[in-house]
């Protein structure tokens, strides 16, 4: 991984990240061969997180649904999807339109709320640890010492919280 | 057709490399496992990135909505002393004082500060810390329960710390971080030069992300930093006077030692909208020493001009050194 791979990551939160469950949307509309839409998703962020330059994409939500449109038919069997996939999709999921739609004009009040509940959903270690090592931005090491902790058992919680988030963002939209 | 691990269990891998990693970044050692990790199905990539990016979330929610913090390290963090206050009654009392005084003092603080061309200012930050800004700069200053952040987006500062091993004290500058517990220390971050780390007391640790992933270096005292584009660190040790003379800004001088007159201009542009134009390469390239009052360059040029046998010419906003026309 290069060393631009948390830039990269915040690009993606910022662009496709709060619009994952519309793609999804967007995903769930298709059979696919041996894969699934987590599969797509996941191939989806890897092609973008391994593109060398992002600062072109105008329109990110519209460039993810056509990585994830080209993945689709990468596995599709029958080819019978593409006629379904127009470009009318895209319309469709209001991504290529420029006005901000009342979803995203309340979406700072809507995010808080989420990361407020999401975070009440975890262990209270797991979120101490979580908060302490990214909001705080505490060294594992540091969070250690102060919960009195192992380094190990600090990870152990990171991880834990990670995969929470993981689940719980991107996936549906409550 | 070959097993696919379900996306699943990718998710719980992935989220188990990025909670080794440090913002993305992995430590050498594991290194190499990760990278055969990653290069194993395409989807480990994908599932990495997404756990980075909630991990993003988290943080600029949190760090934008920090009545979010979990309750019990709030509290815990609060009153460290409550243990031992249950030791005895007049124990508990003095205590009790020191833990309300440490509650004022640990309030969370943030405010931007700059200082306009050619003003020093000093600036005393609520736990006792001093930062003394040069001029042209601008500081932010991001205190909280448990952290003491500063970003100096552009100039120079000189800080002071109070020690708190329990709140550490960062500096951020140019993508690098300056870590103390208690020392003094300057940070210069000024267009065209290195960024630069000056520690005069204490050591502090400084990060940086180089090509092959993040990097911290630890300064002792009397000891310079120079940090160029590409993050990596060159330091050199520096004498007791060179210090003092280093931050000689402080009390509104700039120290010249064996510097070109072009160098010597480029610094006064940093305290004066006058400025110093050389247009002879023969007479920029000619070297100078000496304190001067930082903002003021036309007696700069004067003494100049009088020891090297130069011009110094005024023309509203501009001095021009050059040799003598006769």
């Amino acid at each position: 991984m290069d060393k631009w791979v948390w830039e990269r990551a915040a690009w993606i939160e910022e662009n496709i990240l709060p619009y994952e469950p519309r793609i999804r949307a967007w995903l769930s509309r298709y059979q696919f061969g041996d894969i699934d839409a987590d599969d797509v998703v996941q191939e989806m962020y890897a092609k973008i997180g391994a593109l060398g330059d992002v600062s072109g994409i105008r329109e990110p939500v519209c460039y993810a649904i056509s990585v994830a449109r080209s993945i689709v038919l990468n596995h599709a069997r029958r080819p019978s999807v593409v006629s379904t996939t127009s470009t009318g999709d895209l319309d469709a999921l209001g991504a290529s339109s420029s006005e901000a739609d009342p979803e995203e004009v309340t979406g700072m009040r809507q995010e808080l709320r989420a990361v407020a509940a999401v975070l009440t959903e975890m262990p209270e270690r797991t979120r101490e640890v979580l908060w302490l090592r990214r909001v705080e931005g505490l060294s594992e090491r540091e969070t250690a010492e102060r919960l009195s902790i192992s380094d190990r058992t600090v990870e152990r919680h990171m991880s834990r919280a990670i995969l929470h988030l993981m689940r719980r963002f991107g996936r549906k939209t409550d | 057709m070959s097993i696919r691990i379900t996306s699943n269990e990718i998710d719980r891998q992935a989220a188990d490399w990025a909670a080794k990693s440090e913002r993305g970044q992995m430590p050498e050692a594991l290194a190499p496992t990760f990278r055969l990790w990653l290069e194993a199905d395409e989807r480990h990539r994908g599932a990495y990135m997404k756990a980075l990016a909630v991990q993003i979330l988290v943080e600029r929610v949190g760090r934008a909505n920090r009545g979010l913090m979990p309750g019990g390290l709030a509290k815990r963090y609060r009153f460290p002393l409550r243990r031992i206050m249950m030791t005895g009654a007049i124990a508990a009392s003095l205590l009790l004082a020191i833990a309300a005084t440490n509650l004022v003092r640990t309030k969370t603080t943030t405010g931007i500060f700059a200082t306009p061309v050619g003003a020093v200012r000093s600036v005393a930050l609520p736990d006792g810390s001093v930062m003394t800004m040069n001029t042209g700069s601008k500081v932010e200053v991001d205190y909280t329960m448990l952290s003491r952040d500063i970003t100096l987006s552009e100039g120079e500062s000189l800080f002071d710390v109070a020690k708190n091993k329990l709140r550490p004290f960062r500096v951020a500058a140019r993508g690098a971080r300056v870590r103390a517990v208690g020392t003094s220390f300057s940070v210069k971050n000024v267009v065209g030069t290195p960024l630069e780390i000056l520690v005069r007391e204490g050591v502090v640790a400084i990060e940086t992300s180089a090509p092959d992933g993040a990097r911290t270096t630890k300064i002792p005292a009397n000891t310079r930093a120079l940090i160029d584009g590409s993050g990596s660190v060159r330091t050199e040790t520096v004498s007791e006077s060179e210090i003092q003379n280093a931050i000689s800004w402080r009390l509104g001088y700039i120290f010249l030692a064996h510097r070109t007159l072009a160098e010597a201009a480029a610094e006064f542009a940093r305290y004066s909208p006058i400025a110093i134009v050389i247009d002879d390469p023969a007479v920029a390239s000619r070297v100078v020493s000496g304190l001067f009052k930082a903002t003021d360059p036309v007696s700069f040029t004067k003494a100049t001009a009088l020891a090297l046998h130069l011009d110094a010419v005024r023309e509203g906003n501009t001095v021009r050194l050059a040799k003598k026309s006769d």
